[in-house]
């Protein structure tokens, strides 16, 4: 598990679980992407990158971005890339939950930094038609995991 | 649970077997004349719940089957709570779908005491540890007998390999126990019991 702390509040992120169900599917996955121009998750504004008393904020934001528009465009896909996706999926449904049992004042507060850097993703995700953008996004998994593995 | 003709009756008696990390979904047969029953096995985390819509998820391996079992380690792969089901199907007749009674979280799988092997080498004190999978991690405890208050403790994470523990004092007799631990629901196992070797005499 790569525990990730943000003030008194610490996080669990199994990336073993993580990482098998998206090296399962990534070449796939990023094969059909057809925006390879565009990019979703970029370094100028990356998470470990993000000051520390915005880095939680990010951090829920891009849960919950993953959660909400990405993971669950994924049900016409095949049984066997529905199946990897679920395992992602339910991993950052339990990081994210963990994340919501911090106390939210104080451990994760969104300032500008945050929600500016998050808007950014949004909007270039906005620029795709909603299921090319979230095959780009998943495709972006390894990018994620990097920063969180970064993230001290 | 005899079928003759009638509508097919959904599986019952559908059960989690949870034993060190592997889930096992088994369910009733059902006696049916002629054909063989097949069944099909879906599954839903709590992800597909909150997000999906409720949508379900076929296990690929468990779908058509005849056996009344179906492994569904690999699709309980967080430590959220999942709900399953099943259904059974003769021809073109399906039956109505089969829900688990209650949902199920590998955080209550039972973890079974490890099996280890306690060698003595010459005057080497060494384990072999049984391969449980990358989710398991071990905690050694090893003693001299007769000085049971001095118990030395290792954290084993690659149980591939046989583990050095100690050089032993030459015809001294040591002890060995082992526990499980998984971190990704953070539980231990109870410890194996204790298993003892001797180092060989020293040459006079």
């Amino acid at each position: 598990l790569k525990r990730l702390h943000f003030g008194h509040c610490v996080v669990s992120v199994d990336m073993y679980e993580i990482r098998k169900g998206f090296g399962e599917i990534k070449e796939m996955t990023q094969a059909q992407d057809q925006y390879t121009s565009i990019r979703l998750l970029h370094r100028s504004y990356s998470l470990p990158d993000t000051k520390t008393e915005d880095r939680c904020c990010f951090f829920h934001y891009l849960l919950e971005f993953y959660l909400a528009n990405v993971f669950n465009q994924c049900q016409i896909y095949s049984n066997f890339h529905q199946r990897r996706v679920s395992r992602i999926a339910n991993n950052f449904l339990t990081v994210k939950k963990e994340l919501n049992l911090c106390d939210t004042v104080t451990t994760c507060p969104c300032g500008k930094e945050a929600i500016h850097r998050y808007e950014q993703i949004l909007s270039r995700f906005e620029r795709m038609d909603s299921h090319s953008a979230a095959l780009k996004a998943l495709g972006e998994l390894d990018i994620l995991l990097e920063w969180i593995d970064k993230t001290e | 649970l005899l079928v003759s003709g009638a509508l097919l009756p959904a599986p019952q008696n559908i059960t989690i077997l949870s034993t060190n990390m592997k889930h096992f979904l088994v369910w009733s047969p059902l006696t049916a004349l002629g054909e063989a029953v097949k069944y099909s096995v879906e599954f839903q985390g709590e992800y597909e719940r909150d997000y999906a819509n409720d949508s379900w998820i076929p296990i690929g391996e468990c779908t058509g089957i005849s056996a009344t079992q179906c492994d569904i380690t690999e699709d309980i792969s967080a430590t959220v709570p999942y709900n399953l089901r099943v259904r059974a199907a003769l021809g073109t007749e399906v039956s109505r779908w089969a829900t688990l009674n209650g949902l199920f979280n590998r955080v209550t799988t039972s973890l079974i005491p490890p099996m280890l092997n306690v060698m003595a080498d010459g005057h080497h004190l060494l384990v072999e540890l049984e391969h449980l999978g990358p989710a398991f991690e071990f905690l050694v405890r090893y003693w001299r007998k007769g000085q049971e208050d001095q118990v030395y403790e290792k954290v084993v994470r690659d149980s591939n390999t046989t583990v050095h523990l100690e050089t032993m004092e030459a015809g001294a007799e040591y002890c060995v126990k082992a526990q499980t631990y998984v971190e990704a629901i953070n539980r231990s196992s109870n410890f194996s019991q204790a298993q003892c070797v001797k180092a060989t005499e020293s040459k006079a």
